[in-house]
């Protein structure tokens, strides 16, 4: 412990500049971001905007510095003759980051909840501490990088090739098969806890043993994990799992049907999708929601087609993500992206049609209604909330992780003068749903209270929301999941690809 | 001639190597060296550059690892020192990074923790011996005094073994000598292994001396009984005499001129060497054995073994 210490000491004394330099740097940072929860933007929201990307900076430098001091790459450092034992001298180094990061930015994040008006809770300080070690992580990343690295300048270079690296992973990330995130969050952990496993090793190897070439050529492998672990998913049998059929005299959530073109009748169509990817054909057949429990919402977490055609021809799009929410009764134009030679060979001959979604239904009867006020208003499962300028958002500020919510609102009950009260149709609602941030007790960053703009424009641009106006805020909560699927036998494809190409927004009738 | 007061060396081995090799890709740095330091010596390990010194010595200090072989360091495997274990060991190496930003008042303060055995008078007597400036950087300091300063650093703590790896390179000789007198108060209680260009100031010091050549090690003795065995040999004939085409391994560098002969005699002895001249070149006029100093010793086997090559 006493050599742990002294260590310790020796890196204050040397790095008191870096030190005081990055605790100032907080500081401001404190006493700025407060200022980015409101309208309008000011130099203390910029000065807070500028140090979100300038503390990280400062605490990359830290940990480099600190790490180098003894550093572990090289054979003339004089401590390699001294009589440090490896293990107090990791310690000392793991002691200095946790007091001069981890411990200031958690004093910072307590004080920012407290300051946005959400005081520490259970729940609020395991997000606080969940973001602790999200930082931890990081900082984990940075220090074996710093430790099988000669200097800053060789750092910076590995932190440039890093970058290179990720823009490559997503790439590739692309190439491989995708399934649907929500039914993989085993894989999805494992993407991130292998390497950072591997790195906390290779970190304790480096201390232990100093074999560079070693370290870096296992970091090297490292990077590799990513793609392995996304290569070797099993994609379909963890959406199987995730997402069951429905067992034997049970219904599924939803029923969903085709709706053949020219079939007669007024029906508000929703257009899924809005843009065409640059090369492919899509084809929007029509489906129809049924049997939806009432107050339910169903959101396809993913989607699978099958084509099959004349001569034994089979087409598998996969499991691939989507982002759908269906209503009962709703009609929807549901796209299909096909590669150009695909859709000439099938385009006017009869082919069967299977689409498949992996739904989770949503219970939507947990409402809160509040009257939008002047003053700053509490969201009860959201936050705090205010008007915006512009009569038309409301912003909200809230605590470590967004919830999913559904906001709503009518033209007809708008408090605003000016605003066209005429007919009471539900087409005069405004409603937007945002989903719940889904990775961990905490959204990821350096402050714990984030904003959201919360938009009810309502295509004019009077304002709707004036002191009074009533907004319904629906939190929706998960009671299950299932696959469902309808097919459609004969289809032309010919006859349901979309024409226009500048794409066409949700929510567009027909 | 120098006189070298020998002191009595025990038995025991303070460093042994068995068959040791270092290859750096498509360089051998060491070429199985088998090396034993005794206890209580001063061994001088010289060679030309590049023959393997430094490379041995942090094979010794554990700074990196060998190829094959096997090297053992105060009873213990090479690979096992870190840690408590340099707390026996003192080392100081002509291009070891020291941290620069602080001064050398704080650098003593903060390595004597790290030692049991620090000698507070010790330290305040080799930072008047050395005459360290105390409140100054040791970047600010000339390479001479840096060089002090470490090994101030290193005799604090009375170590048993004493590591110097080219500690004189660049110093001024007024600074060498400090150094050197520094080392020889340690060594009553001290092995010491260095490695140095520097033979003048080695003769003076060493007690053994061990020659490394090609990651090799052509010879490992005594300074006295290595100086006693070179001699260089001058004959003088009336004629120029026939030198015949086989003579004996021990003879280097053999050149004659018209009517006189020298050579390199390394392993002299007075009546064989002149029988032996007498039978392969015949009566002389006269034969002169000068003793050589080991400067002239380790020219002449770093020139024969380029001869060789």
């Amino acid at each position: 412990m006493k050599q742990i210490i002294h260590i310790f000491r020796k890196d204050v004394r040397h790095l008191w500049r870096e030190i005081a330099a990055s605790l100032a740097l907080l500081a401001i940072y404190v006493w700025s971001e407060p200022a980015t929860w409101g309208y309008p933007e000011t130099a203390r929201s910029s000065i807070a905007a500028f140090l979100t990307e300038l503390l990280p900076i400062s605490w990359w430098l830290l940990v480099v510095r600190v790490v180098q001091d003894e550093s572990l790459v090289g054979d003339r450092q004089f401590w390699v003759t001294r009589p440090y034992e490896w293990k107090k001298l990791l310690a000392a180094k793991v002691l200095f980051i946790a007091a001069f990061v981890n411990v200031p930015l958690l004093i910072a994040q307590l004080s920012l909840l407290w300051l946005g008006g959400f005081p520490p809770t259970l729940a609020r300080v395991t997000g606080i501490l969940w973001m602790q070690l999200m930082w931890a992580l990081v900082l984990l990343v940075l220090a074996t990088l710093a430790a099988v690295t000669t200097g800053i300048g060789q750092m910076t270079l590995v932190m440039l090739g890093i970058g290179a690296y990720v823009a490559l992973f997503s790439f590739l990330s692309d190439l491989l098969p995708q399934g649907v995130p929500r039914a993989e969050g085993i894989p999805n952990a494992l993407v991130y806890a292998v390497p950072l496993a591997m790195c906390a090793g290779i970190a304790v190897w480096q201390y232990a043993r100093r074999q560079t070439a070693t370290a870096r050529l296992a970091l090297v492998g490292t990077a590799l994990t990513p793609f392995l672990i996304g290569a070797a998913t099993p994609h379909r049998f963890l959406l199987d799992r995730a997402y069951p059929e429905p067992a034997a005299m049970q219904l599924a959530p939803a029923q969903i049907s085709f709706i053949p073109m020219n079939t007669p009748g007024n029906r508000s169509i929703y257009w899924q999708g809005t843009t065409r990817p640059e090369g492919l054909v899509v084809i929007q057949p029509e489906l129809h929601v049924t049997g939806l429990a009432a107050h339910s919402m169903l959101l396809a977490d993913g989607n699978r087609v099958e084509i099959e055609g004349p001569g034994g021809f089979r087409w598998d799009s996969g499991w691939g993500p989507d982002r759908l929410r269906l209503h009962d009764q709703e009609y929807f134009r549901f796209s299909i992206m096909l590669e150009p030679a695909l859709y000439e060979r099938l385009k006017d001959v009869p082919v069967k049609l299977r689409i498949s979604f992996a739904m989770t239904d949503f219970d939507t009867q947990e409402t809160h209604e509040i009257d939008v006020s002047e003053d700053e208003f509490p969201v009860k499962n959201l936050g705090l909330c205010g008007l915006s300028n512009h009569r038309w958002d409301i912003t909200c500020r809230y605590a470590l992780r967004l919830p999913g919510y559904i906001a709503a609102t009518s033209a007809t009950q708008s408090t605003c003068p000016g605003v066209d009260r005429v007919g009471s149709s539900e087409g005069a609602k405004n409603e937007i749903w945002q989903p719940a941030y889904e990775s961990g007790p905490a959204e990821f960053g350096i402050t714990p209270v984030h904003t959201i703009n919360i938009s009810m424009m309502n295509g004019t641009n009077k304002p709707l929301l004036c002191a009074g106006t009533p907004v319904r805020f629906t939190f929706p909560r998960e009671t299950g999941r299932a696959r469902t699927s309808v097919e459609i036998d004969g289809i032309q494809l010919s006859d349901y690809r979309r024409r226009d190409d500048t794409g066409v927004p949700a929510g567009t009738a027909r | 001639m120098s006189t070298i007061t020998m002191k009595p060396v025990t038995m025991s081995t303070v460093i042994r190597t068995d068959n040791l090799v270092k290859k750096f890709r498509r360089v051998d740095a060491l070429n199985g060296l088998n090396l034993e330091v005794p206890q209580g010596a001063i061994y001088a390990l010289v060679g030309p550059n590049g023959a393997g010194k430094t490379t041995a010595i942090k094979i010794l200090m554990n700074i990196f690892g060998a190829t094959s072989g096997r090297a053992e360091v105060l009873g213990m495997d090479s690979k096992q020192i870190s840690g408590k274990a340099l707390t026996s060991i003192g080392y100081v190496s002509e291009n070891q990074q020291l941290p620069n930003w602080v001064r050398v008042d704080a650098f003593l303060a903060y390595l004597r923790p790290f030692y049991p055995s620090w000698d507070r008078e010790l330290e305040n007597q080799l930072v008047r011996q050395l005459a360290l400036p105390l409140d100054r950087k040791l970047s600010d300091l000339s390479r001479g005094m840096r060089m002090k300063a470490a090994l101030a650093s290193a005799l604090a703590y009375r170590p048993r073994l004493i590591v110097l790896d080219e500690p004189f390179s660049g110093l001024d000789p007024l600074v060498r000598d400090e150094l050197i007198e520094s080392m020889l108060e340690r060594a009553e209680e001290a092995t010491i292994l260095i490695s140095s260009h520097d033979l003048a100031e080695i003769e003076n010091l060493a007690s053994h001396v061990g020659y490394l050549d090609q990651g090799r090690l052509r010879f490992s003795e005594e300074m006295p009984a290595l100086v006693e065995r070179f001699r260089e040999v001058e004959i003088t004939f009336d004629a120029a005499p026939a030198v015949p085409g086989k003579l004996p391994a021990s003879w280097m560098r053999l050149s004659s001129s018209a009517a006189v002969v020298q050579f390199i005699e390394s392993q002299f002895d007075e009546q064989r060497t002149s029988a032996e001249i007498r039978n392969l070149l015949g009566e002389a006029r006269s034969v002169t054995f000068t003793p050589m100093s080991l400067r002239s010793i380790f020219l002449a086997m770093a020139k024969s073994g380029r001869d060789a090559a």
